[in-house]
């Protein structure tokens, strides 16, 4: 059981901090988030074994905890749109902790594209972020959602459609 | 400032405002996590062993619960057991027992050994009683009044013990090998079946001389002869019967000619021997059901036939002879009634025919009746339940 533990532990050091990231945009809140990533290396510890192949640990991980959060929204009968739970205060919690933003007007078309995204569905908003923001390849990001390759591009295209009509014709991006 | 428009995409420019180390800076350790991963959900067993032995461990609790009757029971009573020095022939151990058996408390429970004794021969008799270690009973002191009631002054010896009684078996396994061990062929009935016998010669007569008069014949005498030959004088022929011989006389018998006097003797022989009291008969002990009037059957609260409380009862009936039998107020269930007073007094009962047939052709009916206890009458405490008990125990001295 140690040594088992162990291995799963120097495995999770790799992730730690992609994982946290994901759970804070799947979760919104650090809390959520925090109670989340928990719970979701308790049950990639109980089922640590049906990991066939250990390199794939960091898609596999992932995978687990977005479909925790799902279960979790099923049983909340909760919906993740940042828009339902007033806007800003959510939308800081995910990026106003991290105050590298400089000058109002950047802080103001961050903030705008952050909300954006906040409105995008779950299914939609998921790849983009991961593609976007996080840098993973369609293939992980197919095995994080379990969905297809295919699948997860027609997501991403139609995710940066969808916010490009939340931010409007009139949305500037300054230098 | 520059403005650019928003093809230039967006989300580059957010991917670019995350300060990611800002974020590792601020980020719960992994360690936090973790710990927190602990104390929010115990960790389960992952090892492929542990899991089988998990899942055996519920199999395993979920059989016991099934087979809960076969779970190991573990008892201690108090056991007590009498020996003597001098043998016994049948007829004295039987008439030992007979007393010994009625003398002992109902809560009490009584074994007979008698090794020996076979074709007039002495054998060895061992008597046996126990108790629960809960009950008042001083098993020494109350053997040593039943013999001493039952008249024997001859030297014995009693041997304090326990029973630790551990079995694997099902109550009603036990139950069956209960049974068996009563019915081994060199066991003595602890009833009184052989004072039974003697007390009813006149119904077995009245049987017999129906048998003869159809022949064309005349029975004037019909008796059990005791052991010794010199109290056969009296009587044309006799029988071998148990427990003693039987005399018989036939009106001018000594003018019949033989193949008349044959035909007599034949007729007599095939009679007693349908009444079941043939020396040789091998079953005798537990096929009193063929020649007692009343015959009980006793079963325990939960249905299941009590071979112990059916001797005792038996034992305890007093039969009536055959003019009571012939008798329109005769009641049975009155001698059934004043037996339960002394052997089940504790239990409410309740008492039902199971059939009345009259083997002996004579007057009168025969009765079977089953006894079932129901429920324990108020303010009495439940009996032990003794007769459980095989002599595959484990027995200590």
């Amino acid at each position: 059981m140690a040594v088992r533990n162990a291995e799963f532990v120097a495995h999770y050091e790799e992730v730690h901090l992609q994982a946290w990231r994901l759970a804070l945009y799947l979760c919104g809140r650090r809390e959520d988030a925090e109670d989340l990533l928990a719970e979701a290396i308790a049950q990639a510890i109980r089922n640590i074994d049906k990991l066939r192949d250990s390199t794939r640990f960091r898609p596999w991980f992932l995978r687990l905890m977005r479909n925790l959060h799902i279960d979790h929204l099923r049983r909340r009968k909760r919906q993740l749109d940042v828009a339902d739970f007033g806007g800003d205060q959510i939308v800081w919690e995910r990026l106003g902790r991290y105050p590298t933003i400089s000058g109002p007007q950047r802080r103001t078309e961050v903030r705008t594209v952050f909300r954006a995204l906040d409105r995008l569905p779950e299914s939609l908003r998921l790849p983009l972020v991961l593609s976007a923001l996080e840098g993973y390849s369609v293939k992980e990001i197919s095995e994080i959602m379990g969905i297809g390759q295919g699948t997860v591009k027609v997501r991403i295209h139609r995710a940066r459609k969808k916010l490009m009509e939340f931010l409007g014709d009139d949305f500037e991006v300054s230098d | 400032m520059e403005t650019v428009r928003h093809g230039k995409d967006p989300l580059e420019l957010a991917r670019r405002q995350l300060d990611f180390a800002a974020i590792a800076t601020q980020a719960p350790s992994s360690k936090e996590i973790l710990f927190k991963a602990q104390t929010m959900v115990p960790m389960a067993p992952v090892r492929p062993w542990q899991r089988l032995a998990k899942t055996v461990g519920i199999a395993v609790a979920a059989g016991l619960l099934i087979f809960m009757p076969w779970l190991p029971q573990r008892a201690s009573f108090s056991l007590v057991r009498i020996t003597f020095e001098q043998t016994f022939n049948q007829y004295d151990a039987q008439d030992l027992v007979s007393h010994y058996t009625r003398e002992m408390p109902v809560n009490v429970l009584t074994g007979v050994d008698y090794s020996g004794g076979a074709s007039g021969k002495t054998g060895h008799l061992t008597l046996r009683a126990s108790s629960a270690y809960h009950t008042s009973v001083d098993l020494r002191r109350t053997v040593e009044a039943a013999l001493s009631s039952a008249g024997y002054e001859l030297p014995y010896q009693i041997l304090d013990g326990q029973i630790n009684r551990t079995t694997w078996k099902s109550p009603a396994e036990q139950v069956v090998d209960f049974v068996a061990a009563r019915t081994d062929g060199r066991r003595l009935s602890n009833s009184d079946l052989a004072r039974s016998i003697m007390r009813r010669e006149s119904v077995y007569a009245e049987g017999l001389r129906a048998q003869l008069r159809q022949l064309g014949y005349q029975l004037e005498d019909f008796g059990f002869t005791g052991r010794d030959a010199g109290e056969r004088a009296g009587y044309d022929f006799t029988i071998a019967c148990w427990p003693e011989d039987i005399g018989l006389s036939v009106r001018h018998y000594q003018n019949l000619t033989d193949s008349e006097q044959t035909e007599i003797r034949e007729r007599t022989r095939e009679y007693l021997t349908t009444l079941n009291i043939n020396r040789d008969a091998s079953n005798l002990v537990d096929a009193a059901t063929n020649w007692l009037p009343i015959v009980v059957y006793v079963y325990d609260t939960s249905g299941r036939y009590d071979p112990q409380l059916t001797a005792r009862m038996q034992a305890w009936i007093e039969q009536p002879d055959a003019n009571e039998l012939a008798s329109v107020t005769f009641e049975p269930l009155d001698s059934v009634r004043d037996a339960l007073k002394h052997v089940i007094p504790d239990y409410q009962c309740r008492l039902d025919y199971l059939s009345a047939d009259n083997p002996y052709a004579g007057a009168g009916r025969f009765y079977k009746i089953k006894v079932t206890q129901t429920n324990l009458k108020a303010g009495n405490r439940a009996l032990t339940d003794l007769s459980q008990f095989s002599d595959e125990d484990e027995l200590s001295y």
